[in-house]
């Protein structure tokens, strides 16, 4: 047997994880014991979910709820860095560079009142739950899962989770979107993928009482809860796609949260002393999708010259109330040993910029960029400043604007349009190489981009668990993407803000999921 | 009469197949119908997956006829989004905006015709001009600016109402207010210019000159003559009753067909939009029937064409 390689930072973060989860726990059971009265948490909420299991689709509308119903093995702790907590398993250790045993924590109760044990993990992580309906490989938890072998039931509190081959990124992947545990025999008595869609058994804090298609999901307390007592009564998710009834909603005290805020809103919510606006950065990178196929894009002079030419400092400050921080490369702090902190930051050189250009020969031919009215926040404003900034130096981009992503990704594209990308877990494959990797959406489905070099090198990356020899892949990976062959110009981290009143007590997260349980950051601290 | 319905229900039902085909086909042509309906992260194998699951991976003249058969056999097809059948998904929400559009409605004509038709009789008068700058007001003020304000007079300033939702009769207030006035401005204008134009008429002046009391001049003569460019008008607000709520339904969170065609629009909610497309299309013409059908009875001569065998 091979000796774990669980990492220092990985048993510390377990440790204090470990002891910060009862004590959270204590303090909500003794709240329970005097049973005080909770509040109905009402969210104002832009869209409304497609489905309410984790491994379909990682939509925004639906990671706003899963947290709620679902918990997985392993967490992240939004409030230390993304540092992986026990959830589910109270304990993990390696068996080997491909396996890793996790031991399940007793006494958690699913929705249906029914106890968690290893079958339900097998199940969740099996090809019956993870390729989706009639194993059809509709779900994007394969995108984080796929690596996962088989499950291995050793005692009904013990599992050992195989991967098809070395891979240091176990315990995230099963920290990641779509590695929710589901019931198996709540999913069996479901008989078929659409009714247990419409009233999943997870073991979150919360369970599905009713939906209405695009008027509202409503949850109930799980007080058996194994985390304790959810702080909540309920939640009530009201679907309000319009920005403007949102904060009205807010203002006319109808709401107590309201989610997807741009920064002009900022002021009109916390002019009101009882109001507030939480949120910033989370882990998602903004960027504008480059076309190497295109006439004039081909040249990589001119995809370094657009990015070069672009203030983001400028964008960020007029913008995003200088609310979001400029990545240095593809990839975020929070990636732990996989971040390259020396990596040269992105730079704003407008002469280096007009040098490329005409290197290139460039002689004002069309860049199109193909765009959506207001998809992401602020994107419009954002090309607009971009266009000028190019225009500065010398480069001759026109918008198109487009209706949806069908249109904008419709082949050939031979343009540039936005797009934004989570990272599922947090390493370089779980985020840029999602986006760019040979099975990545960009590569095979748009076909903007491919290199090969950066393909075997991320071939390499995924078998590979020593950790310096890695760092020195994903630096070569993250130079193919930023300067050797940009398949993109980053733009900047993204940004999640909601307005909520002042004496909710909550605090966002570092990814687009919504934490209304007990172990929210807000509740944790005091 | 008969020959006259016979061939407006074929007109009806040729009409309701050019909309089927015209949605059908602008619906896919407009981008991948998966794409839009799935997020941009989505992986390339769950996109395909998902085009086999709903037949997008077919010919599109094989999903034509394959969705065309089955309207036939009046099967309307599966909300993508939901799961249900899309006229399970359509019908639940007709009630919520009849709800709106039938208060609004009646707020129309309560204040739009009586509005006009006093401005028409006392015109160029203190009152005529106050009714007129009113209702240029109410017609030119767009619907979602004047809900906009009510809702921040009315629900945010002063809580008396909730901003938007639906479940009580607060609820309706703010839209139906919104709804209501819009509509009354454009039919008292038109009430007043068409009660301007018959009360011109040689025939009112006989009636006068003859000695008729000038009220029996009014609801005799004036308001049934009157009655047909209003009752066009009041037959494509009758015809809006189902779709024509969109923006209102928008600022008030109302949950109704207008803001599911606007989802179902933009997440390429096939049958879904079909069916409420289709739904429209014969609302309105059903509204155009009755209309037609109401000409006869204030107006003889078009009765009279009718039975002879015009159409």
């Amino acid at each position: 047997m091979t000796r774990s390689h669980l990492t220092r930072r990985e048993a510390l973060t377990g440790a204090v994880a470990a002891g910060l989860l009862p004590t959270a726990s204590t303090a909500w059971a003794e709240s329970a014991g005097k049973k005080p009265a909770r509040r109905r948490l009402r969210v104002g909420m832009s869209g409304f979910p497609r489905t309410f299991d984790p491994v379909i689709a990682t939509d925004t509308a639906i990671r706003r709820i899963m947290p709620q119903l679902f918990d997985s093995l392993i967490g992240f702790d939004h409030a230390n860095g993304m540092a992986l907590r026990p959830a589910l398993a109270e304990r993990w250790e390696r068996v080997d560079a491909q396996s890793l045993r996790l031991f399940l924590r007793k006494g958690v109760a699913f929705h249906d009142g029914s106890p968690l044990t290893a079958e339900d993990v097998a199940f969740s992580l099996g090809p019956d739950h993870l390729l989706g309906p009639g194993r059809s490989g509709m779900s994007d938890a394969l995108q984080s899962l796929d690596r996962i072998d088989k499950v291995d039931i050793v005692d009904p509190y013990t599992v050992i989770v195989h991967a098809k081959g070395n891979d240091a990124l176990l315990e995230q992947r099963l920290a990641s979107w779509g590695a929710e545990i589901a019931c198996k025999r709540a999913f069996t008595a479901a008989g078929s993928w659409e009714r247990w869609t419409a009233a999943p058994v997870g073991s979150g804090p919360y369970k599905l009482v009713n939906h209405k298609l695009d008027i509202h999901v409503t949850l109930t307390a799980h007080d058996a809860y194994w985390g304790g007592r959810p702080p909540f009564e309920g939640v009530e998710y009201r679907i309000i796609p319009e920005l403007s009834a949102r904060v009205n909603g807010l203002l006319a005290n109808e709401l107590d949260l309201i989610t997807d805020i741009p920064p002009d809103q900022f002021e009109r919510i916390e002019k009101r002393a009882d109001l507030q606006i939480s949120g910033g950065p989370v882990q998602n990178i903004r960027s504008l999708v480059l076309d190497q196929n295109d006439p004039v894009l081909k040249d990589v002079r001119i995809r370094r010259a657009m990015s070069l030419a672009l203030d983001r400092k400028l964008l960020i400050e007029s913008l995003w109330a200088n609310r979001l921080p400029i990545p240095n490369g593809y990839q975020l702090a929070s990636y732990g040993q996989g971040y390259i902190e020396d990596f040269p930051a992105l730079v704003y050189d407008p002469d280096k910029a007009k040098e490329l250009v005409a290197a290139a020969g460039y002689k004002g031919e069309q860049i199109i960029y193909r765009l959506l009215n207001n998809y992401y926040p602020n994107q419009i404003s954002g090309a607009q400043t971009m266009i000028e900034m190019w225009r500065a130096v010398g480069l001759n981009v026109k918008i198109e604007m487009m209706e949806n992503f069908a249109q904008v990704q419709r082949q050939p594209v031979r343009a540039i349009f936005d797009t934004s990308n989570t990272a599922l877990f947090l390493d370089h494959l779980g985020h840029p190489w999602r986006e760019y990797g040979p099975s990545g959406t960009l590569p095979k489905s748009v076909g903007v981009w491919k290199n090969e070099e950066y393909f075997a090198l991320g071939a390499q990356l995924q078998e590979t668990a020593q950790p310096e020899q890695r760092r020195s892949i994903v630096r070569r990976m993250l130079e193919i993407i930023n300067e050797v062959d940009p398949p993109c110009v980053i733009l900047h981290v993204s940004g999640q803000f909601y307005g909520k009143r002042r004496d909710v007590p909550w605090l966002p997260g570092l990814t687009l999921d919504l934490n209304f349980g007990p172990f929210n950051s807000a509740l944790i601290r005091t | 009469m008969t020959r006259f319905i016979m061939t407006r229900v074929a007109r009806a039902v040729l009409t309701i197949a050019m909309v089927v085909t015209f949605a059908f086909v602008v619906l896919r042509a407009s981008g991948d119908p998966a794409r839009a309906m799935l997020s941009p992260e989505t992986s390339a194998d769950a996109v395909e997956a998902f085009r086999k699951a709903w037949g997008l991976d077919a010919p599109l003249w094989v999903q034509y006829v394959k969705y065309l058969l089955a309207v036939v056999h009046g099967d309307l097809g599966q909300s993508m989004r939901d799961g249900r059948t899309a006229a399970t998904v359509v019908a639940e929400r007709i009630p919520v905006t009849l709800m709106l559009t039938a208060p609004a409605l009646a707020l129309n004509l309560l204040l739009g015709i009586p509005a006009g038709i006093y401005a028409a009789l006392k015109r160029d008068s203190f009152t005529d001009r106050l009714v007129m700058m009113v209702t240029v007001a109410g017609f030119t003020v767009p619907s979602f600016v004047l809900g906009l304000v009510l809702v921040l007079a009315f629900a945010v300033e002063l809580p008396w109402f909730p901003s938007g939702g639906a479940g009580s009769v607060r609820h309706m207030v703010l839209p139906v207010v919104t709804l209501g006035l819009g509509g009354a401005a454009v039919l008292a204008r038109f009430t007043r210019s068409a009660m301007l134009e018959v009360l011109g008429q040689a025939y009112i002046r006989t009636a006068s000159a003859k000695g008729v009391p000038w009220r029996r001049v009014v609801t005799g003569h004036a308001l049934p003559n009157a009655a047909i460019p209003v009752l066009t008008i009041v037959g494509l607000m009758v015809g809006n009753l189902i779709a024509g709520t969109v923006l209102v339904e928008s600022v008030f969170s109302w949950p109704g067909i207008g803001s599911l065609l606007v989802v179902s629009v933009v997440s390429r909610d096939l049958a879904v939009v079909q069916c409420i497309l289709l739904l429209v299309a014969a609302a309105m013409i059903a509204t155009n029937l009755a209309v037609d059908l109401l000409y006869g009875m204030f107006d003889p001569r078009l009765r009279d064409t009718r039975s002879a065998g015009g159409a």
